[in-house]
C-alpha cells in the first residue's frame, strides 16, 4: 500500500510541471499581466487627478491672490483720489478765506480812505465855515441873540455836511 | 460493502500499459484533471476588459485570491511563486473533489502524493540554496555538527509527511465513506459526503499549498 | 488457514485498533486545544479573524500528521488482514 509506483511517481511529477508551464502560459501570466496593467491605468488616472485638482488649487489660489491685489489697487486709488479731493477743498478753502480777507481788507481800506477823505472835506468844510462866520463877525457886531444863531446855523451846517456825507 | 472498502485499499488499478509500463487510474485521472483545469483556464481567460463582466470578475477574485495568499504568506519579493502555488491548489483541489463524482481521487495514491512532496521538496532547497548560497548547506550544521544528521532527517520527513498527509486524508475520507455507502445508502453519504469530500478536499489542498509556502519562505528568506 | 496466520491476522487488527486509539486521542486533544485557543483569540481580537484561522488550521494540520501516520498504518495491517483472509 506504501510502495511507491514509479510511473506514477514519475508521471505526476511531469503532470505537474506540464499543468504549470500551461496554466502560467494560458492563464496567470496573461491575467496577472491584465491586471497589473489596470493597476497601472488607475495609478495612473488616480495620478492625473490629483494633479489637475492641484493645478487647479493652484490656479484658484492665484485668482483669489490676483483678486484680492486689484481689491487693494482700488481701495488704494480710491483714497489717493480722496486725499486729493481733500487737498484740492482745503487749498479751495484757503483760497476764497484769502480771497474774502483780501476783499475785507479793501473794503476796509476803502472806508479809511473814504473817511479820511470826509474827515479831510469836513475839516475845509469847518474851517470854511468858520472863516465866513468871522467874516460875518466882522460885519456887524455880534449880539448873543446873534452868537447862538451863529452857532446854531455852524452847527447845522455841520450837521447837514455830516448827513450829506454820511449819506 | 467489504467489496468496495477493499477495492479502496487494494490501490488504483492499472487502466493500460505503454511499453510495457503501468499506466494507473490515478495518471488517468490526474489527466483528466488536468484537462477540465485548461478548458476552464481557457474559457475564464477570453477577452478580459477594463470594466469586467460577471465572469471576469470571478476570474479577478480567483487570482486576487491566489495572490493576496501569496503574498501574505511569502512576502511581497515572493510573489513570483504564485503561478506555482496557484497551479498546485487547483490541480490538488480538483483532484481531492473527484471523489464527489464516483471517481477515485488521484491523490488517495501515495506515489502521486509523495511526488507532490518531493517537487516540493525539491522547491524548497532549490531556492534556499539559490538565494542563501553555501551558508544554506552550512546551517545544515547548526548550532552543532552533530545535530546534522537531525537536520537532515527533518529535511526528508517534510516531503514525507507532507505526502502522507494528503495521502492518510484522502485515503481515510476514502474508506469511511465507502463504509458509510455501503451501511446507509440513502441521504447519509450525501450529508457525509460534505464532510469527508468537499470540506476535506478542500481544507488538505489549501494545507498542502500553505505548507509548500511556508517551507520554502523559511528556508528561502530566514534570518535575513 | 493456518493457525499462525490467523493470529497473525487477529493481532494486525488488534494492532490497527491500538493505531487508532493512541494515533487518534493525541491529535484529537491537540486539535481540540488549538481550536479553543484560536476561539479565545478571535473574541479577543475579532478583526484578525481570517488570520488566526489560517494559523489554527495549519497548526492542526501538522498536529494531526501523527494522526494521519497511524491511520496509514492502521490501513496498512488491515490491508495485511485482508490479503491473509
Amino acid at each position: 500500500m506504501l510502495d511507491i509506483l514509479p510511473t506514477t511517481f514519475i508521471f505526476t511529477i511531469i503532470n505537474l510541471i506540464t499543468l504549470f508551464l500551461i496554466l502560467r502560459f494560458l492563464f496567470f501570466k496573461p491575467v496577472g499581466d491584465f491586471l497589473e496593467k489596470r493597476r497601472q491605468k488607475i495609478h495612473d488616472d488616480l495620478n492625473n487627478a490629483r494633479r489637475e485638482r492641484e493645478e487647479a488649487a493652484r490656479l484658484l489660489d492665484e485668482h483669489r491672490a490676483m483678486l484680492a491685489q486689484a481689491k487693494a489697487e482700488a481701495a488704494r486709488v480710491v483714497e489717493a483720489a480722496l486725499a486729493k479731493a481733500e487737498e484740492h477743498r482745503e487749498e479751495l478753502i484757503a483760497k476764497a478765506n484769502a480771497e474774502a480777507a483780501a476783499i475785507l481788507e479793501r473794503a476796509k481800506a476803502e472806508i479809511r480812505q473814504e473817511q479820511a477823505k470826509a474827515v479831510e472835506q469836513l475839516r475845509t468844510q469847518i474851517a470854511s465855515l468858520s472863516v465866513a462866520a468871522a467874516e460875518k463877525l466882522l460885519a456887524r457886531s455880534i449880539t448873543a441873540a446873534d452868537q447862538d444863531k451863529i452857532f446854531e446855523q455852524v452847527l447845522e451846517e455841520l450837521d447837514s455836511a455830516y448827513e450829506k456825507y454820511s449819506s | 460493502m467489504i467489496s468496495n472498502v477493499e477495492a479502496i485499499l487494494e490501490g488504483p488499478r492499472t487502466e493500460f500499459t505503454i511499453f510495457g509500463l503501468p499506466i494507473t487510474e490515478s495518471v488517468v485521472n490526474t489527466w483528466l484533471v488536468m484537462a477540465v483545469l485548461i478548458i476552464l483556464a481557457l474559457i475564464f481567460r477570453r477577452n478580459l476588459q477594463v470594466y469586467p463582466d460577471k465572469r471576469q470578475n470571478v476570474v479577478e477574485a480567483i487570482v486576487e485570491a491566489v495572490s493576496g495568499l501569496v503574498n501574505t504568506t511569502m512576502g511581497q519579493k515572493n510573489k513570483g511563486f504564485m503561478p506555482y502555488i496557484g497551479t498546485l491548489f487547483f490541480l490538488l483541489l480538483f483532484s481531492n473533489l473527484l471523489g464527489i463524482f464516483g471517481l477515485r481521487p488521484p491523490t488517495a495514491d501515495f506515489s502521486v502524493t509523495i511526488a507532490y512532496g518531493i517537487v516540493t521538496f525539491f522547491c524548497i532547497h532549490y531556492f534556499a540554496i539559490k538565494a542563501k548560497g553555501w551558508s544554506y548547506i552550512k546551517g545544515m550544521g547548526e548550532p552543532f555538527i552533530f545535530l546534522l544528521p537531525m537536520n537532515l532527517i527533518g529535511e526528508v520527513a517534510k516531503p514525507f509527511s507532507l505526502g502522507m498527509r494528503l495521502y492518510g486524508n484522502l485515503l481515510g475520507g476514502s474508506v469511511i465513506m465507502a463504509m458509510i455507502s455501503g451501511a446507509v445508502a440513502l441521504f447519509v453519504p450525501a450529508v457525509a459526503s460534505i464532510y469527508f469530500d468537499l470540506f476535506s478536499g478542500i481544507l488538505q489542498s489549501f494545507i498542502f499549498v500553505m505548507l509548500t509556502m511556508v517551507f520554502i519562505t523559511l528556508a528561502k528568506d530566514d534570518d535575513e | 488457514m493456518v493457525w499462525n496466520e490467523l493470529a497473525v491476522a487477529a493481532f494486525a487488527v488488534i494492532g490497527a485498533a491500538i493505531a487508532m486509539i493512541g494515533g487518534g486521542l493525541g491529535p484529537a486533544i491537540g486539535q481540540g486545544y488549538a481550536a479553543g485557543k484560536g476561539v479565545e483569540a478571535v473574541g479577543r481580537q475579532p478583526e484578525a479573524q481570517s488570520k488566526i484561522m489560517t494559523t489554527m488550521l495549519l497548526g492542526q494540520a501538522v498536529a494531526e500528521t501523527t494522526g494521519i501516520y497511524s491511520l496509514v498504518v492502521a490501513l496498512l495491517l488491515l490491508g495485511i488482514v485482508n490479503r491473509i483472509l
